[in-house]
């Protein structure tokens, strides 16, 4: 180091450079104007360590990772070079040409003269008995690709130490790894070259071929700027099979797909995991895994300046899903994708958010820029207003100023409000996000004076605490919001007294959420049938009515007319119904034919649900998550029970990482296992997990009474099967008064609640007493869910019981007689496992009559 | 905290040369955690940072499932996580070394290469040469600064962020962040120095 500094004069001067960072600029100069005077060489020295200490220094991170790589790569090869003029097959060396990651490369040319060829050839280390057969094969496979962009393999054979080498298409160039430098390229220059690469994919892709390891070190570069692919379908020959755990494959760890890594089989989309993570590569230099599971912002941040950065952010991230089936389904469509983030259009790997699309469309129309900021927020209700404003502009040139001040007003605030959270703060973000809501509804309700303002707020807000499971807040807010009435555009309202709406039903405040869905579904039929070309602005009002409408009648046990509304709603759909909305109708129909006992039709229903819900939302999302609880709920109807636990285990290792301890969420999980466990009698295990679910279920502040209740029942009846009598009667207690306090007494739930509490006195010998339970519960459900409910047929098989306990073989048989029709209608599989106690009845009737008749 | 001596890093160094079945295993793991080197660059330029990887974790591991063969019992983490730094450290600079050494008409092979392969080399050599010039100044930073050279040479070499080395070192967030960014002042000034 060329520094004449003394150790001591080292320590000192970075003593002082401490200090001086410490200081403010103004203190700074101060400091340093002192310093220059007595001390000139020290002041000269910090002043250069103060520049340095802000100058960026990417470089000296670049060429040691650079550094790092190639070592990271040498370490794999042996270092044994085969002299020129080696003769391997038909084929003869020429010379080395570099290492790649499996092998030396060499150039070398056929031998035999058989005709003039310049080729590569790749020296692998593999042992392989069916070599010859599986290099017949791939030969075969490529022999379908022809592409400008494709290397082709040509040849392949053993050598004498039981190597192998590979023979493919001589291209001249450098691969990207050497010679791609980021930055040396646009963002625009960089995605056309990258179209070549799609393309030559496409073509293999068609032919049912797979590259298996793109990556820089597998791209090569001409002179004229165009790539070309070599080592296709290399992989899959090397490989082993399933590879051997914590054997690494041959393959580069940072540009496999997850599914790859994981040591499993990758198909076309492990290729476009790896075509995504190469254009982040090639856009950023960084590492391609950081792309997957990043949210679009953290991504957006490693991309270099460029128009648009989150579409492109975007379209890296759909590439590079976790999940294969969350991918492009195509190169083609990652292509168009590209080509349309070119062109500034809208692409599909960003949610078709009515924001979003607004935030393109306002981009492309150049308005003012804080429209752009507005929109982009993403939040509906914004949205709302710069739509209004779109459709007013060049109408109603005033108006629209209005409401572009409005939108700026709006966003300001909510900018202001967002600034208030602390980026830097990891920890204990949710918190912060409550925290923040409850200023932001304080600073709402001080808006009185600006009343239009105040109710896009408090609507927002509204959403807001309803998406984060605060139904309560969501009410009071949406309630203030849709009295203000300001705002003089009758859809507007129309939404927000939808936000009501929902989150009534969410507070079981049924009778004032239907009054007001009925109001709502009148007024926009009516303005369907009006004359009204205008483009609306909630395309889906209607549909979302009835989907609420529907949701309404399920949770009040209404199914029949849920059915109903759901069918007239999937009447409505078309090609634009988005599918989160559809996700939502089938959710809703698998809900209603769940209650309705008809789990086949549930499952399948669930099943077409969750398909739409990962489509929409992404595997991870709390609705897709509900899904699969609820599919395997229907599962565990069915009696696959191990498959219904396998997929409450899953949704509950996400839960556990996504959530926050004492979720409900979890407990949701935590009862839904406890269930799996009761179906198949493992009163032990059930015990265990409801008793977790309950300990979750009571950390909730306040507590949610209806799941609460749902669990307590499902406790006692765990408490009682494993001899804990006194507690289950005590648990009982406490669900019913939960559960009347949620539905009033004519509901199923408390219907439940009740016949459990006919089990303990029925066993303790007091048949009168639980008989009056059974009545009371079977009075509820026969008025409730009619004559053929499996809950009204459980019920008149558990009278049967009893009379058939007291010795009342007459009554018993007769109460019999009224079960046996109602099992049969919904349970006609004689070895339905929700048979079992009618049957036990059956068979101890029919032993107890000829008992009676063997006395006679 | 106990110091990491320059003998562990040899010996393990050389524990992995020799037994190229660890070494292939361990390398496709350390390749993930060195191509993380050049993001933490840009985190510690002041980008937000990102999803940290779980490989140091895996790294971690299969060091310390070959330290055990060693028959040394090491088993404190942190210890391992400031050896990894500084193997991962001299494996860089003994490539560097290597590598300008073949350069210097070492093997035989490199006159037949192509153009592009020299280009190519190059490009290896230049960050050779300025790699091997960061250590000569990481070196003299040493000397008179121990703890602040560790903390800028495992930034660099084995990518570890602030937080995991704050962790490692049982210092503040604050302090790890302030000796990177002086570290780095004075390294860049050291380079300066040094350029022809």
């Amino acid at each position: 180091m060329a520094l004449p500094l003394t150790p001591r004069r080292h320590r000192l001067i970075d003593r002082l450079l401490d200090d001086l960072l410490d200081l403010n600029e103004e203190e700074r100069e101060e400091r340093l104007d002192a310093l220059a005077e007595r001390h000139p060489r020290v002041h000269k020295m910090l002043v250069r360590l103060l520049r340095a200490s802000v100058a960026p220094t990417l470089a000296i991170g670049q060429s040691i990772a650079q550094l790092a790589l190639m070592e990271a790569e040498s370490g794999r090869v042996e270092e044994n070079h085969l002299p020129a003029g080696t003769r391997l097959g038909p084929w003869r060396i020429l010379g080395p040409a570099g290492k790649g990651g499996m092998g030396l490369v060499y150039e070398g040319e056929r031998a035999d003269g058989a005709f003039k060829m310049r080729a590569a050839i790749k020296l692998i280390r593999l042992r392989k008995r069916d070599l010859e057969e599986r290099l017949q094969q791939e030969r075969e496979l490529m022999a379908r690709l022809s592409h400008p962009g494709i290397a082709r393999l040509i040849d392949g054979g053993e050598t004498l130490d039981g190597g192998a080498y590979l023979v493919m298409e001589w291209i001249d160039g450098e691969d990207l790894s050497h010679a791609w430098r980021p930055g040396e390229n646009t963002v625009d220059q960089t995605i056309s070259r990258f179209f070549g690469l799609c393309d030559a994919i496409s073509h293999a892709h068609q032919r049912l071929v797979i590259h298996g390891d793109i990556k820089p070190g597998n791209v090569r570069i001409d002179s004229d700027g165009n790539l070309r692919l070599l080592d296709f379908g290399i992989s899959r020959l090397l490989q082993d099979g399933p590879a051997t755990k914590g054997q690494p494959r041959a393959m580069t760890p940072g540009f496999a797909a997850p599914e790859l890594q994981a040591g499993g089989h990758g198909g076309t989309t492990a290729d476009i995991w790896a075509l995504g993570a190469l254009l982040f590569w090639m856009l950023t230099g960084q590492n391609p895994d950081l792309v997957t599971g990043s949210s679009i912002r953290a991504v957006t941040n490693r991309l270099p300046a460029c128009p648009r950065q989150r579409d492109l952010a975007a379209i890296l991230i759909r590439a590079c899903q976790i999940e294969p089936s969350q991918r492009y389904a195509s190169v083609g469509e990652l292509a168009s994708d590209l080509s349309r983030y070119q062109r500034a259009e809208p692409v599909s790997a960003r949610p078709a958010k009515r924001t979003y699309l607004l935030a393109r469309f306002i981009g492309r129309h150049r308005m003012a820029s804080t429209m752009t900021v507005a929109a982009l927020l993403g939040l509906a209700s914004l949205s709302m207003v710069a739509v209004f404003q779109a459709r007013l502009a060049g109408i109603e040139r005033d108006r629209a100023q209005l409401e572009a001040t409005r939108a700026t007003q709006v966003s300001d605030f909510l900018v202001n409000l967002f600034e208030q959270a602390d980026p830097g703060q990891h920890l204990g973000e949710r918190l912060s996000v409550y925290e923040l809501l409850d200023i932001g509804r304080d600073h709402a309700k001080d808006l009185v004076s600006i009343p239009d303002q105040q109710a896009i707020m408090l609507i927002t807000l509204a959403r807001v605490y309803r998406a984060l499971g605060q139904p309560d807040q969501a009410v009071e807010l949406a309630r203030q919001a849709v009295t203000i009435d300001t705002i003089d555009d009758a859809d507007w309202r129309a939404a927000a007294s939808l936000t009501l709406a929902r989150s009534l039903i969410d507070t079981h405040q049924a009778t004032e959420a239907e009054q007001l869905l009925d109001r709502l579904a009148r007024i926009a039929k009516d303005s369907e049938n009006t004359i009204d070309s205008r483009p609306t602005t909630y395309p889906h009002h209607y549909l979302e009515i009835l989907l609420a409408q529907a949701r309404l009648a399920n949770t009040t046990g209404n199914e029949e007319r849920a059915i109903d509304l759901l069918n007239s709603a999937e009447a409505l759909f078309s090609q634009d119904t988005p599918p989160r909305l559809q996700a939502e109708q089938q959710t809703l129909l698998g809900a209603a034919r769940f209650q309705n006992s008809d789990y086949a039709m549930a499952q399948r229903h669930f099943e077409n649900a969750l398909e739409l819900h990962t489509v929409a939302r992404g595997a991870r999302h709390p609705r897709t998550l509900d899904t699969i609880n609820f599919l395997a709920q229907s599962l565990a109807q069915l009696g696959r029970v191990d498959e219904a636990r396998e997929r409450l285990m899953a949704s509950l290792a996400i839960r556990q990482q996504v959530l926050q301890i004492g979720h409900p969420l979890i407990a949701y999980d935590l009862h839904s296992i406890g269930s799996t466990y009761w179906l198949e009698r493992d009163f032990d295990n059930a015990l265990h997990w409801w008793k977790r679910a309950l300990e979750t279920r009571q950390q909730q502040q306040p507590p949610d009474l209806a799941e609460l209740s749902t669990t307590q029942n499902g406790l006692a009846l765990a408490l009682m099967e494993t001899g804990q009598k006194k507690e289950a009667e005590a648990m009982l207690e406490d669900a019913l008064e939960n559960a009347l306090a949620v539905y009033g007494r004519e509901h199923l739930r408390v219907a439940s609640i009740i016949a459990n509490q006919g089990i303990p006195p029925s066993r303790r010998g007091e048949l009168s007493t639980a008989l009056g339970f059974h009545r009371e519960a079977l009075a509820i459900r026969r008025k409730i869910a009619g004559k053929y409910h499996h809950h009204t047929g459980h019920s008149k098989a558990s009278i049967a019981g009893i009379f058939l306990r007291k010795g009342d073989l007459e009554e018993a048989e007769r109460w019999l007689g009224k079960a046996l029709p109602v099992y049969d209608e919904i349970f006609p599989e004689s070895d339905h496992p929700q048979r079992a106690m009618l049957q036990r009845i059956e068979r101890d009737l029919t032993l107890a009559i000829e008992d009676s008749r063997d006395n006679d | 905290m106990d110091e990491v001596s320059d003998g562990e890093v040899t010996q393990l160094i050389e524990e992995l040369r020799q037994d190229p079945d660890q070494f292939e295993r361990l390398i496709p793991l350390m390749y993930n955690d060195l191509r993380r080197i050049g993001h933490n660059q840009r985190a510690a330029a002041g980008f937000i940072a990102g999803p940290t990887l779980q490989t140091t974790a895996l790294v971690n591991e299969a060091f310390l499932k070959l330290r055990g063969r060693l028959d040394q019992g090491c088993e404190n983490r942190l210890h391992f996580q400031r050896l990894m730094a500084k193997v991962m450290r001299q494996l860089i600079i003994d490539y560097a070394r290597r590598q300008l050494a073949e350069k210097r008409g070492g093997l035989q092979a490199h006159e037949t290469l192509t153009e592009a392969h020299h280009a190519a080399d190059d490009q290896a050599s230049q960050d050779s040469d300025f790699t091997l010039a960061v250590e000569e100044a990481l070196k003299t930073l040493e000397a008179d600064n121990p703890r602040q050279a560790e903390i800028l040479a495992a930034t660099l070499y084995a990518g570890y962020t602030s937080r995991e080395l704050a962790d490692i070192l049982d210092l503040s967030e604050r302090t790890i962040r302030r000796e990177l960014q002086k570290g780095r002042a004075w390294l860049m000034i050291a380079l300066d120095d040094a350029r022809p």
